[in-house]
């Protein structure tokens, strides 16, 4: 708590037009429900976003404990019904049957299907889950009755590279980056009132990244690190990181697109002995970083939230 | 982050955690919550650690992380039991399957991710399989990992017996009652070594659960806990406390089977729009209204060493 109020005084303090007066309407807020990988680290929850503007609550990606983390930040989780997926990796879907079934409850009560946008293979994942959940589907639908079956249903779409969605003022945008061989990943653009949040998805350095966050308000972008001899000596190692952006790369994209504010979600970090969840290890991956770019960037923790308006306020 | 809780039990040892031995009984609390979401109870899950062997019962809310905190490998599961098919049981499933494939050493699972449970279990895993394919697909082409250790295969029982018997391992499912719609509806039994321990799966007070359990030396049982004028404020609720058993009628299950100790698991305490959740304390009290016997109000990662007496470990990390 103490390091998260550190950062706030160095952020208002280092970086003039930005303050801690929130503004009162028409502003997007972001939280980071989850910020780190499939690795299991009390830490950091698999990778979850949370963007509420205009009234709409959008998740990108639902990682483990996604809904806690929901619930934890205080949203308005009966309008939480759309669900943007970056790609179809475990850990940015393992959280999905939570979101989807206990939305359904009480005190969210989601009364409309579950909107689920993503890449190729996103309806597989829905009918699937509609199925292997169906008897509780069933018997949910049997208890509450009437109409409100409705929110036990999906309704998936298929994105491709660009427009995917608006309602109420709010523009998501698709865009495709690189990240495993054989399927397709994208990044999301989100606009509101004049305003933009950029998330890259897993991704190797992508040129539609910098293209797509160019003046970006907040550019939240996910990284991979290991040490050099970590990645020559260890083929697990040197094989998952070469999935990921490496930290001199994640600076050139924020040199190049230059948001506002530049975050750091969905941490990759090995040794040569394997995961490396201490903070030492994330320390020596900013020191890289802020090697190579020296504007406004953030260490993303859980449930670190900001206000994106005519100035970004970190709230916590 | 995991919030300490006060403590609640008549016995406290220090903490500490050590590979199962062979002769070995222990019963962990991995999440004794429901469906609403909180960190304090994670969803129901439970761990039982016995003749060297992993067995997981259910697999709730935030399972995998509960048994990373216990140092447990996910790919160290022998055998997964689902109870019944109510969500709360099972979205956990899917986290501690296909994490414990990865390579990191909580993972490298190379073999099938095996599990026992009620006719159903099979079409739900085949859909879950359909559902994540292309995070096997994607994995096994870019990480090289095994294809076997993604697959997962189904022992479905279709009524109550014996369901798993390995080295002297037994396991029994029963039928309880959770309500008429709500079938099926299991409980287990988990004897080795002249040591018992039963588990209620979710019920309401039940005849068939006192005459599984004669003579368990611990039982882990469900309960609801809601005020009358909390039931009275709300038709749903009332249907929901309908599903469960309450603090009296647990009371006088425990009763009847007399164990060595009796413990709350799958605590729910509901509130209305109207009127407020029940205060926990009022839960001991109204169980002792049938029962003057040993008993706990579990938590999270509460352990039990079952021997002549059974030690509670209060947090088991």
């Amino acid at each position: 708590m103490r390091m998260l109020r550190l950062a706030l005084i160095f952020f208002t303090l280092g970086f003039p037009g930005m303050s801690q007066s929130i503004a009162q309407t028409d502003t997007i807020k972001v939280t980071l429900l989850g910020t780190g990988t499939p690795q299991l680290n009390p830490r950091r929850m698999s990778y979850s976003t949370l963007i509420e503007a205009g009234g709409e609550v959008l998740m990108f990606d639902a990682g483990r404990a996604a809904m806690l983390q929901a619930k934890k930040s205080g949203a308005n989780l009966k309008n939480l019904n759309k669900l943007f997926l970056t790609h179809l990796h475990s850990d940015h879907v393992v959280g999905i049957p939570d979101v989807w079934l206990t939305g359904f409850l009480a005190p969210m009560f989601r009364a409309t299907p579950l909107q689920v946008w993503g890449p190729e293979g996103v309806k597989n994942l829905t009918a699937g889950l509609r199925q292997a959940y169906a008897v509780d589907v069933g018997l949910r639908v049997a208890q509450y009755g009437g109409n409100r079956g409705d929110g036990m249903e999906f309704n998936a779409t298929v994105v491709h590279d660009g427009f995917v969605y608006e309602t109420n003022g709010i523009k998501v945008t698709a865009f495709e980056v690189q990240h495993t061989g054989p399927n397709t990943s994208f990044g999301y653009k989100v606009e509101y009132n004049g305003h933009s949040i950029v998330l890259s998805g897993d991704t190797v350095y992508n040129e539609n990244v910098i293209k797509y966050a160019n003046g970006a308000d907040l550019l939240i972008h996910q990284i991979g690190y290991a040490p050099e001899a970590a990645i020559k000596e260890n083929k697990v190692v040197a094989r998952i990181i070469a999935l990921h952006t490496q930290p001199q790369q994640v600076a050139e994209i924020f040199a190049l697109a230059k948001p506002k504010m530049a975050v750091l979600s969905h941490i990759v970090i090995f040794n040569e002995k394997g995961p490396d969840l201490s903070p030492k290890g994330e320390e020596e991956m900013m020191e890289v970083v802020r090697q190579y770019y020296g504007g406004p960037v953030t260490l993303g923790q859980d449930m670190m939230a900001f206000e994106v308006g005519d100035q970004i306020v970190q709230l916590h | 982050m995991i919030k300490r809780l006060p403590v609640t039990i008549a016995l406290l040892l220090l903490a500490f955690s050590q590979p199962a031995a062979a002769q070995d009984f222990k019963v962990t609390l991995l999440g004794t919550g429901a469906p609403k979401p909180t960190f304090s109870r994670f969803g129901p899950a439970t761990l039982v650690e016995v003749g060297g062997q992993e067995l997981l019962f259910d697999v709730g809310r935030g399972a995998a992380m509960r048994l990373y905190q216990i140092n447990v490998p996910l790919s160290a599961l022998d055998a997964v039991f689902l109870t019944h098919f109510h969500h709360d049981h099972l979205v956990g499933l899917p986290d501690v399957w296909m994490t414990g494939w990865l390579p990191p050493p909580f993972g490298r699972r190379s073999t099938p991710f095996e599990v026992w449970g009620p006719t159903g279990t099979a079409a739900m895993l085949k859909n879950l399989e359909e559902a994540f394919s292309i995070n096997s697909s994607t994995r096994i082409a870019d990480e090289l990992l095994p294809p076997a250790g993604i697959e997962m295969v189904a022992h479905e029982f279709e009524t109550e017996g014996v369901v798993y018997e390995k080295d002297g391992v037994k396991v029994t499912a029963f039928n309880v009652d959770h309500g008429d719609l709500i079938k099926p509806a299991y409980g287990f039994r988990i004897d080795f070594d002249g040591r018992s321990v039963v588990i209620s799966g979710d019920t309401r007070y039940d005849e068939n659960l006192i005459a599984a359990a004669q003579g368990a030396d611990l039982v882990l049982h469900e309960v609801v806990l809601a005020s009358d004028a909390l039931v009275a404020s709300s038709a749903q609720l009332e249907r929901v406390v309908a599903h469960h058993s309450t603090p009296e009628q647990a009371g006088t299950v425990f009763t009847k089977i007399a164990p060595k100790l009796a413990v709350f698991t799958h605590i729910t305490a509901p509130n209305s729009r109207t009127v407020a959740a029940a205060p926990m304390s009022s839960l001991v009290s109204r169980t002792r209204a049938n029962y003057d016997g040993p008993l706990v109000v579990g938590e999270d990662l509460m352990s039990f060493l079952i021997n002549d007496t059974i030690t509670v470990i209060r947090d088991s990390r």
